[in-house]
């Protein structure tokens, strides 16, 4: 079709604001979905997605719209993660669109995640088109939100779109605004082919499937491509577009948005963000690539030792159709063996663990999460790493940076001060702080990374009643004073308990955690002796006094088969201890360290 | 898990006696499971509709007259435990010992004990018991303080208590006497006047039992809401360690985990237990081994009557334990003896885990080695179920 009858936006909404119930009311007004489909939220596709009620994955759906003035429009409501965690994947989404609709509860206001991701709209230049979802509401606030809109995000929404998406009441003006509000696709048709991988997805039948958004020439069956960031080059098997079921096309023209397959077997071998072109092109990529890197570990165990291959299996199963996610084989020496993890952000930790533990049935020990952190060593080499145990002595250090985030909260004011309390805790520095009037308050914090992988989340909700939102992108590295804070158990310090922390902290959360590990511990035929230590230095010092009593007192006749069952039991609980040296650590001790509120 | 009583196995009526019984020398275990009142730390089968004693000692009676009639033989200890076998009056304890004595055999030299409630010993039971040939007491004196023994729900006063046992000795039984420790109200001075009366006292034995509240009892739910009015694990271990010391300070040897003796009075029917010798039950939830076989009755009180005067079998269930079992078991109760276990057994049977743990307890003074032999010190058995453990 003609570029100047296509139209390619997504949808950016705080999570419940609407934003799938829009999607279903669209696709339903132009005919792409039959009510039985319609039970379904359809761009949300897996279990755990809908459950939780984000998207991980985008997805594309292609809407025939006959519009007011009689012309035939094709509009690509592309779909796009709704996590912070997926803020590159967002990114990629967004430049795949020349518009955006803005939806926001009309009941509620601006959110931390309506803005996050506005804000990238916006700097991606996208033509954002306000709507203020849920008017049917008795407490919908259109007039308070409209100006909220234009006061927080900056833009004019004096045209704002007042609609229900439940009743449909305004999704035809909602149709019609895309048609003249957003631009079509600027691309040139005529020259050579260059398109956007904005997603890629494994097929276990199939191969790799690959969301394309086409930005010049045409894509077309047959042809000869090639990834340019990966240089890896293919022939186009198939190509099509969601309607929402996928239907085979010829070819895809410039401003078009379609999948492909082009028979690659692995999803490593695409990188979401870099350009498909003739293989023979040698031109210049599209703008914006970048490899999306984990910035959150942690170590993964069976908790039954024997299960180690089966969690092999598990995880390169998942990295088939999960790109951002890395693990390598590590070993603890309190853990035994395992893997190192990476994960975009602790969302997307939680999405992986649980898939682990939901559909392979696999029981996990996680470490305490860490971030990514870069050392410069006195010898003037570079090293970035991902677990603490493995930080060079303090001596070989120049200098550590961690990863910082700038955040946006959103919260009623009554709830400001203990926020603030909070955000200073976590070594934060303010960017922003804005009153948006309605009681509401608007806060941007430049923060780092490992301050909010604990419980950052948790707090907050705590702190606020549920009510503040939040949200982040990453911010680069920043020098820190940082140390290595280990726990030693009996002389030995165990690896999968060390933290790197803000020097100024080290004391008291040495101390907790020392005192933590007392609690977790149980007593042993000897004294066990829990210490914090920098270094060679102790900071805080716990003693375990020695198991004194356990035993059966009595043993006749009958009880022998019942006593037998007791130890039985005992063994069992045993099974649940890993030895470190002589001690006998509970595995709850490892998780009890994520607890610890310093 | 418990099996369910299968017809025809256990006991059956069939008049013709079993080989194995007849090879081997035997213990035998009668339960008497009648209590005036419940004591509060007490999970034993015992009833205290004293009603039913009547029913009890026929059924009872009963099933000693088939168990004897396919299985009789000599028997070289007999054992009366509870419940409260003092409670029997002279007709009913004449009733048992009829039935007994019309199939088995009492050795002569055997060690026959019965179990006492320190108030139910007078003059003439003293000496009923002995003509029915009675030779050891188990007298449950528990402790010497009156406010413990009311926390306990004990019937006895400490004198009565005192005088029973001193009454006892005086008619030349065999005595032993059971000590709790680690109860409520126990303190150091609590646990001084133990040893100094049972010093005063001597008798031929003593059990010294940690209290134990795996079961749910009173005393488990009290230790459950209000833990404090208990003497923590530390204190509970030293007094065990106390009591242990002066007895051995006084000429008793510890040889096993809660038992005590003069020279030459080790409970010899405890010790079939303990060796895996052959031992009958008789009466509700009494349970036996003989050879490789292990049973045991129904604990049902109601039950065992019904199935004694249905004329069917009151056994709960029966198993054959294989040599490693066996094997394993032996090390297990080997280790609660002074005598300990061969090195070569714990080779060949226990596993690796079980050897490492091992050798922390002899690293750490909590076993000897002696020769080819280990043991668990005083101070192991108080943690013996840390190694234990790794057996089973
Ligand atoms: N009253 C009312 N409820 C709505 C409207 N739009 C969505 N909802 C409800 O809001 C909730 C969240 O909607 P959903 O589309 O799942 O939000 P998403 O998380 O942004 O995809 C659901 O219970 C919807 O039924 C509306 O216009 N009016
Ligand atoms: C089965 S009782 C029978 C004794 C008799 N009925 C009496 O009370 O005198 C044997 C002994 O086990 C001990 N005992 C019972 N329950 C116990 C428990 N929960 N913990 C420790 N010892 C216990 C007591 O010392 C008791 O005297
Ligand atoms: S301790 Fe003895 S008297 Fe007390 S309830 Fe138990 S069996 Fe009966």
């Amino acid at each position: 079709m003609d570029q100047r009858h296509i139209r390619n936006f997504c949808i950016i909404a705080h999570i419940d604001h609407g934003k799938s119930t829009l999607a279903d009311r669209l696709l339903e007004r132009t005919g792409a979905l039959s009510s039985r489909e319609m039970m379904e939220q359809v761009l949300d596709s897996m279990e755990l997605e809908r459950e939780r009620g984000i998207t991980i994955k985008a997805h594309t759906v292609t809407l025939r719209y006959r519009a007011a003035d009689g012309e035939e429009y094709l509009l690509n409501l592309i779909d796009t993660p709704g996590h912070v965690d997926f803020s590159y994947e967002v990114s990629r989404s967004l430049a795949a669109c020349e518009g955006a609709l803005l939806v926001v509860d009309a009941s509620q206001g601006v959110e931390a995640q309506t803005l996050a991701n506005a804000y990238l709209a916006v700097a991606q230049g996208l033509e954002l088109i306000p709507v203020l979802n849920k008017i049917d509401l008795p407490q919908a606030d259109p007039e308070r939100v409209r100006q909220q809109i234009e006061q927080v995000v900056g833009i004019d929404a004096s045209h704002a779109l007042a609609i229900s998406a439940k009743s449909g009441v305004g999704v035809e003006a909602v149709l019609e605004a895309l048609v003249a509000h957003v631009p079509p696709p600027a691309g040139d048709p005529h020259a050579p082919l260059r398109a956007l991988v904005f997603d890629a997805a494994y097929d276990p039948f199939r191969g790799v499937r690959c969301l394309v958004r086409v930005v010049d020439g045409r894509l077309f069956r047959g042809q000869a491509v090639r990834f340019l960031a990966s240089g890896r080059e293919a022939a186009v098997d198939e190509l099509g577009v969601f309607t929402p079921r996928p239907v085979a096309v010829e070819q895809l023209a410039a401003g078009e948005v379609g999948y492909v397959f082009a028979g690659l077997k692995e999803l490593a071998h695409v990188q979401v963000g870099d350009t498909l072109a003739e293989a023979s092109f040698l031109g210049p990529a599209l703008p914006g690539f970048a490899e999306a890197k984990p910035m959150v570990f942690a170590g993964l165990y069976p908790v039954d030792s024997s299960a180690y291959d089966a969690l092999r299996e598990a995880l390169e199963k998942l990295s088939l159709n999960d790109s951002a996610f890395r693990f390598q084989p590590d070993t603890s020496q309190a853990l035994g063996f395992g893997f190192r993890c990476g994960f975009l952000g602790l969302l997307h930790m939680e999405v992986v663990q649980e898939r682990l533990e939901r559909e392979f049935g696999l029981q996990l020990l996680t470490t305490a999460p860490n971030v990514a952190y870069r050392i410069l060593t006195k010898r003037g080499e570079l090293q970035e790493v991902h677990n603490p145990a493995q930080l060079p002595p303090e001596g070989m250090i120049e200098r550590i940076e961690e990863p910082f985030i700038l955040a946006t909260i959103l919260t009623p004011d009554t709830y400001l001060g203990g926020i603030l309390q909070l955000v200073q805790e976590r070594r934060g520095e303010q960017v922003r702080l804005e009153y948006l009037g309605g009681g509401r308050v608007m806060l941007e914090y430049r923060l780092p990374l490992a301050e909010v992988v604990l419980d950052f989340y948790d707090r907050l909700k705590s702190v606020s009643r549920g009510y503040a939102s939040f949200d982040y992108h990453f911010d680069g590295f920043r020098p820190g004073n940082l140390v290595r804070l280990d726990l030693v158990v009996n002389g030995e310090p165990v690896d999968a308990l060390a933290v790197i922390v803000h020097r100024d902290r080290a004391y008291t959360r040495g101390r907790a955690l020392a005192r933590k590990l007392k609690e977790t511990i149980p007593r042993q035929l000897f004294e066990v002796v829990v210490q914090a230590a920098i270094g060679s230095r102790a900071i805080a010092r716990e003693v375990i006094k020695p198991l004194r009593k356990n035993v059966i007192a009595k043993c006749y006749g009958g009880d022998i088969t019942r006593k037998r069952k007791l130890l039985e039991r005992q063994k069992e609980g045993k099974k649940r201890l890993k030895r470190v040296g002589r001690v006998d650590i509970p595995q709850e001790a490892f998780l009890a360290v994520l607890k610890v509120d310093v | 898990m418990r099996k369910s009583a299968r017809a025809g196995s256990g006991v059956s009526n069939s008049a013709a006696p079993t080989a194995p019984y007849r090879r081997h020398s035997c213990g035998l275990y009668l339960h008497v499971p009648l209590c005036v009142s419940r004591c509060s730390y007490c999970a034993f089968v015992s009833t205290t509709e004293l009603e039913q004693r009547g029913r009890l000692v026929s059924a009872i009676a009963g099933e000693l007259d088939t168990l004897g009639r396919r299985a009789g033989r000599e028997l070289r200890t007999l054992y009366f435990g509870g419940g409260t076998p003092s409670l029997l009056g002279a007709a009913e304890l004449a009733t048992i010992m009829a039935a007994l004595r019309r199939w088995f055999v009492v050795a002569p030299g055997a060690e026959f004990t019965l179990e006492a409630n320190p108030e139910d010993v007078a003059e003439e039971r003293l000496q009923r018991w002995a003509r029915l040939g009675v030779t050891r007491l188990s007298l449950g004196v528990q402790s010497f303080d009156e406010n413990i023994l009311r926390r306990l729900g004990r019937r006895h006063s400490a004198v009565k208590a005192r005088w029973a046992v001193a009454a006892a000795l005086a008619h030349g039984f065999t005595v032993s006497l059971d000590l709790m420790v680690g109860v409520p109200g126990e303190g150091a001075k609590q646990v001084e006047q133990s040893i100094t009366e049972v010093l005063q006292l001597l008798p031929h034995h003593v059990s010294v039992y940690l209290l134990e509240l795996d079961k749910p009892t009173p005393l488990a739910a009290l230790a459950t809401r209000c833990p404090d009015t208990f003497p923590d694990e530390d204190a509970a271990a030293r007094a065990y360690l106390q009591v242990g010391k002066a007895l051995v300070g006084a000429g008793y040897h510890h040889y096993e985990v809660s038992n005590f003796a003069r020279p030459g009075f080790s409970a010899r029917h405890n010790l079939r237990y303990w060796l895996g010798r052959s031992v009958l039950g008789v009466g509700p939830a009494a349970a036996g081994q003989v050879g490789r076989q292990r049973f045991a009755n129904v604990e049902d009180i109601q039950l065992y009557l019904e199935r004694l005067e249905a004329g069917s079998s009151p056994r709960a269930w029966a198993r054959t334990l294989s040599e490693h079992e066996l094997g394993v078991e032996r090390l297990m109760l080997g280790l609660r003896l002074a005598q300990g276990v061969g090195e070569g057994a714990v080779q060949r049977l226990a596993p690796p885990e079980f050897c490492e743990q091992l050798q922390a307890f002899l690293a750490l003074g909590l076993a000897r080695r002696r020769g080819r032999r280990v043991r668990l010190t005083p101070r192991g058995w108080l943690v013996s179920s840390e190694l234990l453990a790794y057996l089973v």
